[in-house]
């Protein structure tokens, strides 16, 4: 039974489709994001590669350790790396779908530039960032004090030689780069509004002229 | 960790009255490149370098704008002018052959009467995709709204031929629309 649909509705259906309201990003800048989308996947095996060894070397202390506090924090080191882990695949699963588009076209739109930077930035600077790192905190006390516990006169030096240096590189890796990268990235995302605010086409297309014939030399 | 090698201002230059007028065009007609694009391009990824191409192809253009035609028809015109080259250069990497207005048949319900405007498109999309690239000019320029004689000036045919032709596309369109087009020759 055929429908009373009549071409006006395809017309309608046609002009009310949604559009991305695409303008192409100049290639210099295109050039830094494309950059950063590399380093980040590269950083990204990096740090999984890393993790795993973390991993193994707990799970194996784990099976040899017959100090329960000490299993404690193996445990708790392991939980650290599995949630570390869980953090960085998040990240990666949120720039999945803008990262093709950086990567796979001639030049990304403003749009998937722009979303590629507020992920990123959300994601160094994110309320929650404390809480990301937090099971890591009682992994190194709990195996010092495991180990040090039936020696009291070691307890000190243990504190300053090991704990102090370790809270120290959290809050460094944290409020360092991490919010360093945070900056970072909002500083991207300063010059991208300002490309769309100011730049005008000429810088675009002649960029792109260049990129492209770059890209056929 | 994203690179510095640049400060966020840059500095900007007086506009051109080719940029004014790029601007102007992509403005006002920046949604319909888009939507024929699409009508291109399946691919989301080659899409968008279409679209890239349309837009440096038409910023190049503005520079021999002399206005004997209305901008509107300028940016048709250049953007079907490159998604036309680009189907050319894909058929070549493609099986499937490309047909006429003439050759399409619409056989067999294929849309269902409450199908959503998704769907619609979708199918759409399908029945556009395999025609050669002046009958989707037309199909793609009709949907735009553009009246027999507007065609006529972009596709650069008389309108004579164009009003033929606009038959034939009205013809397919509601054959499309009532009958569906899932299994569309």
């Amino acid at each position: 039974m055929p429908s009373d649909r009549a071409p006006d509705s395809l017309v309608s259906a046609w002009q009310e489709q949604p559009t991305s309201g695409f303008r192409p990003v100049p290639a210099d800048f295109a050039k830094k994001i494309r950059r950063d989308v590399r380093a980040s996947r590269w950083g990204f095996w990096i740090f999984l590669a890393l993790f795993a060894v973390m991993a193994i070397w707990a799970g194996a202390n784990l099976l040899a350790e017959a100090d329960p506090l000490r299993r404690v924090g193996h445990v708790l080191a392991i939980l650290s790396v599995v949630f570390f882990i869980g953090q960085i695949l998040v990240l990666r699963r949120r720039v999945r779908a803008v990262r093709f588009d950086i990567l796979r076209t001639t030049s990304p739109s403003l749009a998937a530039a722009r979303a590629y930077l507020v992920t990123r930035r959300a994601f160094h600077r994110g309320r929650w960032l404390w809480w990301r790192i937090i099971v890591i905190f009682p992994v190194v006390p709990i195996l010092g004090y495991g180990t040090l516990r039936n020696e009291p006169d070691a307890i000190p030096r243990f504190l300053w030689g090991v704990m102090v240096p370790w809270v120290a590189l959290i809050v460094f890796a944290v409020s360092i780069v991490q919010r360093g990268a945070a900056r970072a990235y909002e500083r991207l995302l300063r010059e991208l509004d300002d490309i769309e605010r100011h730049s005008p086409i000429e810088r675009f297309m002649a960029s792109h002229e260049q990129w492209k014939e770059r890209q056929g030399d | 960790m994203p690179h510095r090698d640049r400060p966020a201002g840059q500095p900007v230059a007086p506009p051109t009255s080719q940029s004014r007028l790029y601007d102007e065009a992509v403005e006002a007609f920046g949604a319909a490149i888009e939507r024929l694009a699409r009508s291109y391009e399946l691919d989301e990824h080659k899409r968008q370098d279409l679209l890239q191409n349309i837009h440096l192809n038409l910023w190049r253009s503005l520079d021999r704008f002399d206005g004997q035609c209305s901008l509107r028809t300028w940016v048709y015109r250049v953007a079907h002018n490159v998604a036309a080259t680009h189907v050319m250069d894909e058929r070549r990497r493609r099986s499937r052959p490309l047909v006429g207005l003439d050759d399409f048949e619409v056989r067999d319900a294929g849309i269902e009467p409450d199908a959503d405007r998704g769907v619609l498109l979708s199918r759409l999309m399908e029945l556009i995709e395999r025609l050669r690239p002046l009958d989707r000019e037309l199909v793609v320029l009709y949907l735009e709204g553009l009246s027999a004689a507007e065609i006529a000036e972009v596709v650069g045919i008389s309108a004579g031929n164009v009003a033929t032709r606009m038959g034939r596309v009205k013809k397919l369109l509601s054959q499309y629309a009532n009958e569906g087009g899932r299994n569309a020759v």
